[in-house]
C-alpha cells in the first residue's frame, strides 16, 4: 500500500479520535442500514418461477438487486468517519453476492461434473437426439437456477437480518473484533440458509435438480452411445455388462479363494488336534 | 509526556496494524499457499506395512512403537464416504499413535479409490468377502483367534453387520460416530443436524435407482457438496477469512492445510452400495427391524453378543446423536457402553479437546475387556 495511504488513514484516524468507537460503528450501520433498504428492493424478488425464461429472469432480477449492496456498503464506509478499514472491508467481502455465489458454484461444479462428457460441439447434428440432449440440458439450467434464487433470497433475508443486529449492537454494545462480526454473520446467515433448506420449496426443486441432471447424463449417454454403435466403439450398456460379468467372476473366485482358506485352517485345526491329518 | 507519547507511539502502531487492508491479508495467505510443498501437508504418516489386498482393498499393519500390552489387535474399518487417514491426520492429532503408545497393535481397512468399474459391488461383498478377508488376515499375521473391531461412520455400521453376521471373530466391537437408527430423533437438534436424513428421504426409491443406473457411483463430488450444504456460510469463508486466521502462525496454517486436504480427498462410492445405504438405510432403516439383507443373510443384531463401546460426537451434524445412542436396546449383549465425546463427526479425531480422551478411554476399555 502506498504511503500516501497510510497518510490518510492516520489523519482520518486522528480525525475522529475524540469520538468514541461505538458512536463511529453506529455512523456507520445506520448509513449502511438506509442504503440498504434504499437499494435492495425485497419486496421485488419473484417467487415461483417457472420454466427456463421466468428462472432465468428470476434470477437476474435478484441478483441485480443485489449487486448494488457492495457498492452501498463502500458508499456507506466512505461517508462514515470510521478508523477500522479492515472492518469496513470485510463487510463489502461478506456482503458481496459473488462470494455467496460461490455456493450455488458448487451446485454446478458438481453437477458439472455429474454430466461431464463430450460438450455440444462434438456431437455433430443428430437432430433427434440432440434435441432431447439440448431438453435435458435446459431442464437443469432451470433447476439449477430455480436452486441459486432460493440461495440468494436466504442470502437476502440473512442481509436484512444481519444489518438490523448491527444496528441494535450499534446502540447498546458494539461488537468489539473481526471475528465477533464475522461469528455474527455466520450464525444469521447460515440459519437462514438452513431453514431454507429445509422448505418444501428447496425440496421439491432438490429433487428436481437431481431428476433433471440424471436425465441430462442419460441423454448425453444415449447420443454416445448412437456414435458408439456407428462406429463399433462399445456403448455405456455394452461396457456396464461387462463389468458385471467381471463383478461376478471375481467375486466367484474370492468365494473359491475364501473356501479354500477355510479349508486350510480345518485342515490346520485337525492337525493341531491329533498331531497328524 | 514522554509516557503519554510512548502510549500515542503504541496506539498509531496498533493502528496502522488495524488500518492494514483486508487484501494485504488475503494475498499473504495465496502467498503462504503458494509457497507451501506438498511434504509439508503430509497426512497418515505413522509408519506401516501391507499384510493383505484383495482387488481395490489394502490391509495395513501399524508399526508397534512399544510393548505390545493387549493380546487381541485392533482392526480399523473407515467409512468409503472419507479416507481412513484421519485417524492419524498428523502427529500430534493421530488416535493411532495414541493408541500404539499404549501398547495396542493396529491394523486398519484401505478401500482404495472405487470406480464406476466398481458399480456393482455390494454391501455383501465389502461386509462378508473384503472385511472377512480382512479380519482372517490380522488373525493370521498377529497368531490371534479374533480382533477387536473398531468401526467409523459407515465404517461403524458395516462393522456392526459383520458382528452380527461372524460374531465367533469378534472379541469386542468399538463403534465410534456410526448411523444405528436411520430414523430416529430427539426434537431438540439444531438446524444443521440430520439434513443427510432429510435429503436422502425427499428422494424416491427410483430415484437413486434412475442415478446410480445413470452415473455408476455417487461421486465424491457431490457428496462434497452435500456436506458443504451442511453448513453453507461457514464454508464460503473458509478459504479466504478463516486462512486469515493462521497466516502469521505457520503451525496452525499447515494443520488447516491438512484438514482440506483431508476433506478434499472424497472416493466415489460404488453404486449398489450406494442404493443399499441410501434405500435400506436412510429411507427404510432396515439394519433396527432386523430386515436388512446381505445377499440372502439377514443381519440379526441380536446376534452381537460380544461387549460392545459405542462412541459418539456431542456436536455431530452428520450422525446426529439420537442416530447412534439406540443402539443398546437392539443387540443381544448386556455389556453395552456409550463414550460422549464433545467434538463433531470428525472432530473427534482432530480435536485438541480430545487428544487426550479418546484413545486413553478406548484402551482403557479394551484392556478391561480383554479375554484372559
Amino acid at each position: 500500500m502506498a504511503e500516501a495511504n497510510y497518510l490518510k488513514m492516520m489523519t482520518d484516524f486522528w480525525e475522529t479520535a475524540g469520538k468514541s468507537a461505538s458512536e463511529a460503528q453506529k455512523d456507520l450501520f445506520q448509513q449502511f442500514t438506509s442504503r440498504f433498504a434504499a437499494t435492495f428492493p425485497l419486496a421485488a424478488m419473484p417467487a415461483g418461477a417457472v420454466g427456463p425464461n421466468k428462472a432465468g429472469e428470476a434470477f437476474s432480477e435478484l441478483l441485480k438487486s443485489l449487486m448494488a449492496l457492495p457498492e452501498a456498503v463502500k458508499a456507506a464506509t466512505d461517508q462514515s468517519k470510521l478508523s477500522d478499514k479492515k472492518t469496513a472491508e470485510l463487510l463489502q467481502k461478506i456482503m458481496n453476492p459473488q462470494e455467496w455465489l460461490s455456493v450455488s458454484g458448487y451446485t454446478d461444479q458438481s453437477v458439472r461434473q455429474l454430466v461431464e462428457g463430450p460438450k455440444f460441439a462434438d456431437i455433430g447434428q443428430l437432430e433427434a437426439k440432440f434435441a432431447a440432449l439440448f431438453k435435458a440440458w435446459t431442464d437443469l439450467r432451470t433447476r439449477a437456477l430455480e436452486q441459486s434464487t432460493l440461495q440468494l433470497k436466504a442470502y437476502a433475508k440473512a442481509a436484512q437480518d444481519f444489518t438490523g443486529k448491527l444496528r441494535e449492537l450499534a446502540k447498546d454494545k458494539p461488537l468489539e473484533s473481526r471475528a465477533q462480526l464475522v461469528g455474527l454473520w455466520v450464525d444469521v446467515a447460515n440459519r437462514h440458509l438452513l431453514e431454507a433448506q429445509r422448505s418444501p420449496e428447496y425440496l421439491e426443486n432438490q429433487r428436481e435438480l437431481l431428476r433433471a441432471s440424471t436425465s441430462f447424463k442419460r441423454a448425453q449417454t444415449e447420443l454416445s452411445d448412437y456414435y458408439g454403435e456407428a462406429f463399433g466403439i462399445p456403448t455405456r450398456a455394452e461396457i456396464d455388462d461387462l463389468t458385471r460379468t467381471v463383478a461376478d467372476l471375481k467375486r466367484e473366485v474370492r468365494a473359491d479363494q475364501r473356501r479354500r482358506r477355510r479349508q486350510g485352517s480345518d485342515v490346520v485345526d485337525r492337525r493341531n488336534s491329533h498331531g497328524s491329518i | 509526556m514522554a509516557q503519554s507519547d510512548q502510549a500515542g507511539g503504541t496506539a498509531a502502531s496498533n493502528i496502522l496494524g488495524n488500518v492494514s487492508a483486508l487484501g494485504r491479508e488475503l494475498a499473504q495467505s495465496a502467498k503462504l499457499i503458494a509457497e507451501v510443498r506438498d511434504e509439508e501437508v503430509e497426512i497418515g504418516t505413522a509408519p506401516k506395512e501391507e499384510v493383505w489386498r484383495s482387488d481395490k482393498i489394502v490391509l495395513y499393519r501399524y508399526k508397534a512403537a512399544t510393548e505390545r500390552k493387549l493380546e487381541t489387535p485392533l482392526l480399523i474399518v473407515f467409512s468409503l464416504v472419507g479416507r481412513y487417514t484421519i485417524v492419524d491426520l498428523q502427529e500430534d492429532r493421530s488416535m493411532v499413535r495414541n493408541l500404539l503408545k499404549l501398547g495396542i497393535d493396529i491394523f486398519v481397512i484401505d478401500w482404495g479409490s472405487p470406480s464406476r468399474a466398481d458399480r456393482y459391488l455390494t454391501m455383501s461383498d465389502y461386509i462378508n468377502d473384503y472385511l472377512d478377508g480382512a479380519v482372517e488376515a490380522v488373525k493370521q499375521a498377529s497368531g490371534a483367534s479374533q480382533v477387536n473391531l473398531l468401526g467409523i461412520c459407515e465404517g461403524g455400521t458395516f462393522s456392526l453387520c459383520y458382528a452380527a453376521l461372524h460374531p465367533q471373530n469378534v472379541e469386542n466391537l468399538i463403534l465410534m460416530v456410526t448411523p444405528v437408527d436411520f430414523h430416529a430423533r430427539d426434537g431438540s437438534e439444531p438446524l444443521s443436524h440430520g439434513l443427510i436424513n432429510l435429503w436422502t428421504q425427499n428422494l424416491a426409491g427410483e430415484d437413486i435407482d434412475e442415478m446410480m443406473d445413470v452415473h455408476g457411483v455417487m461421486s465424491g463430488e457431490l457428496m462434497a457438496y452435500v456436506f458443504t450444504s451442511m453448513n453453507p456460510v461457514r464454508n464460503t469463508l473458509k478459504y479466504n477469512l478463516d486462512l486469515l486466521d493462521v497466516t502469521d502462525d505457520k503451525k496452525k496454517f499447515l494443520n488447516f492445510l491438512r484438514m482440506e486436504k483431508w476433506i478434499a480427498d472424497r472416493p466415489h462410492h460404488p453404486g449398489e452400495v450406494a442404493k443399499q445405504w441410501v434405500k435400506d438405510l436412510y429411507q427404510n432403516n432396515c439394519l433396527v427391524v432386523n430386515k436388512l439383507l446381505l445377499d440372502s443373510q439377514r443381519v440379526e443384531l441380536p446376534n452381537v453378543t460380544m461387549p460392545v463401546l459405542n462412541i459418539y460426537a456431542r456436536d455431530d451434524h452428520i450422525i446426529p446423536t439420537a442416530m447412534t445412542r439406540g443402539l443398546g436396546k437392539y443387540i443381544g449383549t448386556k455389556d453395552y457402553t456409550e463414550l460422549e465425546l464433545p467434538a463433531g463427526h470428525m472432530g473427534i479425531f482432530v480435536s485438541g479437546k480430545t487428544q487426550s480422551v479418546l484413545a486413553k478411554s478406548l484402551a482403557d476399555w479394551l484392556f478391561a475387556h480383554q479375554k484372559p
